[in-house]
């Protein structure tokens, strides 16, 4: 082979080869060392890109936080990416509606399951169980009760060896203290954002995360009168219905207006 | 007219059974029921070549051409691979050249092709589609499924007549009451036949039995036991090119049935089979091994455990998915399917569940966990149709998180603003509440009629709705 690259015409083909070879491999470089969040500027603070594969990532903030945003966003990255997500649902609280364009995402190919324990004690057994399958990319623990050190260590392993993203939702530090992650994640609700703080395995940053605000499409402010819906049309033909919706509340009730907002991209700060 | 063995009746034409007589008859009793009875002598070797000439012609057709055994004028043929309907023009063709009436059926399995070919419904040539055998069998009488008679006539006499009736009887009463030779007529009921219509090498059944050193009363022993089976049998099977469809279990129960003198009723051990059926077959220990453990889970022991019997009950080629070289990892399909598979049993129904998106408006209806791998028609007519723009799927807004049933909470007011609400014992002051959104709907089934707001406050914003003069919390974004 030495010889061969020697010659100039052989060096010639080799080249070429190599450089036909590497644009058929270049297209989507795929990091696996980590899933990114789907929030470009979280991704950029951590030290990884994302959430480290094979390590376990503590995401820590009170209820009605933003946790479970964040979580959304991974999970649709990941999904996007053609990998599998296992979520355990403990507190058996998530809406099945949020997450059905997440699950649809790769049309009829199953890609997210959601595991819900009529026990929240068993939400751990439920995770070591699929970390050990080594065939889901992410598995999401949330709502579980505390998790003692040696189960930690335990899960932590598991993900080690099979390679998956192992992401714990805490509501408190006391729940997490005993984790000992390598990605820590502190979410916290800022106005009509989410803000990230990343306390362990990155630039120590804090990231806003916008999410769009979603509002009632119809104000009826007659007391009398329901809103009455029919199915779901296109959006076609409900423009004109939002916009003579809009238009009455302002009339009748002008502090509702501001509800109609959508707030877009994502900001650092 | 009717062939006689012997004095035993061993065929008789289509005018004989019109009249009364039966194969299996003596010819003094054939002779009492049908008084022109004409009777030939049963001529075997004349037989045996009329068969070979016909094997030999149907050849033409198939390269796999087995004569059924012991029922001279039945043979199976391989449909594997090829055409169909040409297939069974050209066999119809051949075989009439020998028999003017012959009649061609082509299925999954031999129990039900053969039942085809004897089925009043049926032409001359009649194809079940692909995966339609149990549908098939379903009106058809007992008398088209091999089984003993004692069992036909007992069915019979319960009223079971058809083979659907058969396959909807719980597998273990089956088993109970007629043993291994039920079970296999239980599987033929429902389409399963292993049987193949090609002439393959006799090989050891994939079976492995063991015998407890003292009865267990836990799954524990047992499933030692099975691991060590499955071990045996996933390489053995990968050395024939096979992965296993279906695994079944035979547990032997000591319950002093099998202590009992050979010659009374019941008197074999009292064994108890259960099958698990992969949704896609593997040729590998731990996969199975989950599997089987998620079977053995949600298996109530009635009595002691003191033998296994681990066998194969269905194979498929073994087809590994392909892998793609430049792929970041891989995921194995199978062993998703044994960790889900094991999780349902252990957690019970709807617990393993996909999100599905619903065409309702109220929060709690808007959506619902599927159980199914892929969504049932019914679950996809409720589904928003393609294109819609649906509030409930905007992909970027807050994540809801939905209280199982809504909690009745005392609501403070600033003017006909909430402000403030007692929740769980504590107080939630509002900063700010947007509403209200009224929905109602579903009055044909379950009406109900809402005034929606959403409250923020400083630990999260809320989703509280009126009904009936009663304030409720349902859940709240995160």
């Amino acid at each position: 082979m030495t010889a061969a690259l020697a010659r100039p015409e052989l060096g010639t083909t080799v080249l070429e080869l190599r450089s036909r070879l590497a644009a058929i491999t270049e297209a989507p470089a795929i990091d696996v060392r980590a899933l990114g969040t789907g929030v470009a500027a979280l991704d950029a603070v951590l030290a990884r890109g994302g959430v480290p594969c094979g390590r376990l990532t503590e995401l820590i903030g009170a209820r009605g936080g933003g946790k479970t945003t964040l979580l959304r966003h991974l999970v649709r990255a990941t999904v996007a990416r053609g990998l599998w997500v296992a979520y355990v649902d403990a507190a058996r609280t998530l809406a099945p509606r949020d997450w059905a364009a997440a699950a649809a995402a790769r049309g009829a190919e199953p890609v997210l399951w959601m595991i819900r324990p009529e026990r929240a004690a068993r939400a751990a057994w439920c995770a070591e169980l699929l970390l050990r399958s080594g065939a889901f990319a992410l598995v999401v623990l949330d709502g579980a009760p505390p998790l003692a050190s040696a189960a930690a260590v335990r899960l932590a392993r598991l993900a080690r060896e099979g390679g998956a993203a192992f992401v714990v939702a805490a509501e408190d530090d006391a729940s997490a203290a005993a984790l000992g992650g390598a990605l820590r994640l502190r979410v916290a609700r800022g106005s009509r954002t989410v803000k990230v703080t990343v306390e362990k395995g990155g630039r120590r940053r804090t990231v806003e995360v916008d999410h769009a605000r979603t509002v009632a499409h119809r104000v009826c402010a007659h007391p009398e009168v329901p809103d009455r819906r029919g199915v779901a049309r296109p959006r076609a033909a409900r423009d004109g219905e939002h916009a003579a919706a809009a238009r009455a509340a302002a009339v009748v009730a002008p502090a509702r207006r501001e509800r109609a907002a959508r707030v877009p991209a994502a900001a650092v700060g | 007219m009717a062939l006689v063995d012997g004095t035993r009746v061993r065929a008789v034409s289509s005018a004989a059974a019109r009249a009364g007589a039966r194969t299996g008859m003596t010819e003094q009793a054939a002779r009492g029921r049908v008084p022109a009875f004409e009777a030939l002598a049963w001529d075997a070797a004349a037989i045996a070549q009329a068969i070979t000439e016909t094997t030999a012609l149907l050849l033409a057709a198939s390269p796999q051409v087995s004569p059924a055994p012991e029922e001279p004028g039945l043979w199976w043929i391989g449909a594997g691979g090829m055409s169909e309907q040409p297939l069974a023009r050209d066999l119809l063709a051949l075989a009439r050249g020998w028999h003017p009436r012959a009649r061609v059926a082509i299925a999954d399995s031999c129990v039900a092709a053969r039942a085809a070919t004897w089925s009043a419904r049926g032409a001359a040539a009649h194809i079940i589609p692909c995966r339609g055998d149990a549908a098939y069998l379903s009106p058809a009488p007992l008398s088209l499924l091999p089984m003993a008679e004692e069992m036909r006539s007992t069915l019979e006499a319960l009223g079971l007549r058809t083979a659907g009736a058969l396959a909807a009887l719980s597998s273990e009463d089956v088993e109970r009451r007629w043993g291994a030779g039920g079970l296999a007529a239980w599987r033929y009921a429902r389409g399963e036949d292993a049987r193949r219509p090609v002439l393959v090498p006799v090989a050891t059944p994939h079976a492995v039995s063991a015998e407890l050193a003292a009865p267990a009363e836990t799954m524990e022993p047992i499933l030692f036991l099975v691991r060590a089976a499955l071990e045996r049998l996933a390489p053995a099977l990968a050395r024939e090119g096979r992965a296993a469809a279906a695994i079944a279990i035979t547990l032997v129960l000591d319950d002093a049935r099998g202590a009992l003198p050979t010659d009374m009723i019941g008197a074999a051990a009292h064994t108890v089979t259960r099958e698990v059926r992969f949704p896609r077959p593997v040729a590998r220990a731990a996969p199975l091994f989950d599997h089987c453990r998620a079977l053995l889970a949600r298996w109530p022991l009635t009595a002691p455990a003191c033998g296994v019997t681990v066998a194969v009950a269905a194979t498929a080629p073994a087809s590994a998915a392909q892998g793609d070289l430049l792929a970041p990892r891989w995921q194995d399909p199978a062993a998703a399917d044994a960790a889900l598979a094991r999780l349902r049993a252990e957690l019970g129904p709807r617990s393993v569940v996909r999100p599905v998106a619903l065409d309702a408006h109220a929060p709690e209806r808007a959506g619902a966990w599927s159980e199914a791998l892929y969504p049932d028609a019914a679950m996809r007519a409720r589904e928003p149709a393609p294109g819609s723009e649906w509030p409930a799927l905007a992909p970027d807004g807050p994540v809801l998180r939905l209280l199982e049933a809504p909690e009745e909470v005392a609501m403070e007011f600033d003017g006909e603003r909430p402000c403030a609400l007692w929740w769980r014992g504590e107080r939630i002051t509002l900063v700010r509440a947007t509403g209200p959104e009224r929905l109602s709907g579903d009055w044909w089934s379950d009406p109900y009629r809402r005034e929606y707001w959403r409250g923020e406050s400083l630990r999260g914003e809320m989703l509280v709705f009126a009904e009936r003069g009663k304030w409720f919390v349902q859940g709240w974004y995160d």
